[in-house]
């Protein structure tokens, strides 16, 4: 009979890895919140669990078949009792598509999240942990202390950046990316600019409603995603740490003082 | 000679540690003990066996986005359009959910803001040479400990 070695039990339930374009690493998480954010915007909750490329097909996904199907002006419409233009606003040819995605979606976010904390558990009880640095030809990643309202304050200011600081340019610049689409199309900046010089009713006037309804939850995503991100990058800090030294300087042969 | 000294998790204090080997230190002449953090591990545990990992950023980020979603819909056919509301919407949801926090789940779980965390996560013992405690001493200094101290065993 093969035996595994304590080596391989280590490795078969990894906590992680650090790769030098982005550390990816378990942490326990909340199922609802990470369903909510897949309530607010398919894909985000995806990101939340770092699980990047099916978070950011589901984002493509949501912002083609959401314009195709022009879900947000419907929405804007039924929540101001324009009953009518709402029902025309929608495009029944992609609407229905919309439906079975959006649930699933929300779906696989709370029973991932779930199955992901019980590997979390696992990985923590077999003593497991990621190794701290990953250097490559083109990126360097490390693991080190953030500040998580700076993480949020970067976010605050663009979307995509305070996951930048936290090292994961995947989807730090994807979201980016996707944040200037929003803001161009939307028209948000000249409108801003117009209300605050007091031109209101031309600042309503300019805006792109359709485009408009994505900006809530992708700014309140990525403030979240990134503030998250950098108390879990600390959490993991002081853990690895923590084994590190225990591991290492707690000889056997120290002269207590006693 | 026993030097004592309390840091933090940081990388300065694996800094701090190899300086120490090379200034001639072996490391079983080091004794490392990290403390366990009481405010955010007890909370830890709590998450695991509860799963309620609710802190303040998710609450307010989630009214947040709610508030400001409603505040640009409303925003169109209120007198200060729906920018301003917006904005109003973001800040009074992300006020509303760290409310919520302090005044039901009994205290903020900002980091730093902890009544029960602790200032000091780990303490080192280095056993060294009379003439090196100075060296030593600095060495500690120059690398963020929170304090330092020592001991000398007079009779061995």
């Amino acid at each position: 009979m093969v035996r595994l070695k304590q080596t391989k039990r280590k490795q078969r339930r990894p906590l992680g890895t650090f790769s030098s374009y982005t550390p990816n690493f378990l942490s326990y998480r909340n199922p609802v919140v990470n369903a909510w954010w897949s309530a607010a915007f398919p894909g985000f909750g995806h990101i939340a669990m770092c699980i990047y490329v099916k978070g950011f097909l589901l984002m493509a996904w949501e912002f083609y078949i959401n314009l195709e199907a022009n879900i947000n002006l419907a929405i804007f419409y039924s929540f101001t009792g324009d009953f009518d233009l709402a029902r025309n606003v929608l495009n029944k040819r992609w609407v229905f598509l919309y439906i079975p995605v959006y649930i699933y979606t929300i779906w696989d976010t709370y029973r991932t999240t779930i199955d992901l904390n019980k590997f979390y558990i696992l990985s923590i009880r077999a003593n497991t942990m990621v190794t701290p640095f990953s250097a490559s030809t083109l990126s360097i990643s490390f693991l080190d202390r953030r500040t998580p309202w700076l993480a949020a304050f970067w976010s605050a200011l663009t979307p995509g950046m305070g996951q930048l600081y936290n090292q994961k340019i995947p989807s730090g610049f994807i979201i980016l990316v996707a944040w200037i689409a929003v803001v161009y199309m939307s028209n948000i900046l000249t409108a801003i600019q117009l209300c605050f010089v007091g031109l209101l009713s031309e600042s309503i006037r300019v805006l792109n409603i359709q485009w408009l309804l994505f900006i809530p939850s992708m700014y309140g995503f990525n403030i979240w995603n990134a503030y998250a991100g950098a108390v879990e990058l600390n959490k993991l800090f002081e853990m690895e740490q923590q084994l590190f030294l225990e591991s290492f300087y707690q000889s056997k042969d120290f002269k207590m003082p006693i | 000679m026993y030097i004592v000294s309390v840091f933090n998790y940081s990388l300065h204090l694996e800094m701090a540690i190899t300086a120490l080997e090379q200034e001639g230190i072996d490391n079983f002449r080091m004794l490392s003990i990290p403390l366990k953090p009481l405010g955010r591990n007890s909370k830890k545990l709590e998450q695991l066996t509860h799963s309620d990992g609710i802190t303040p950023i998710d609450l307010s980020a989630i009214f947040a986005t709610i508030l400001m979603l409603f505040g640009v819909i409303y925003g169109y056919i209120l007198a200060w359009g729906p920018i301003l509301w917006g904005l109003i919407g973001f800040f009074s949801g992300a006020l509303l959910g760290y409310l919520y926090h302090i005044f039901y789940k009994g205290g903020s779980n900002f980091p730093g803001s902890h009544p029960k965390h602790p200032n000091a996560d780990v303490i080192l013992l280095v056993n060294c040479d009379p003439l090196k405690a100075d060296s030593v001493m600095h060495l500690l200094e120059v690398h963020n400990a929170l304090g330092i101290g020592k001991y000398e065993n007079k009779i061995s």
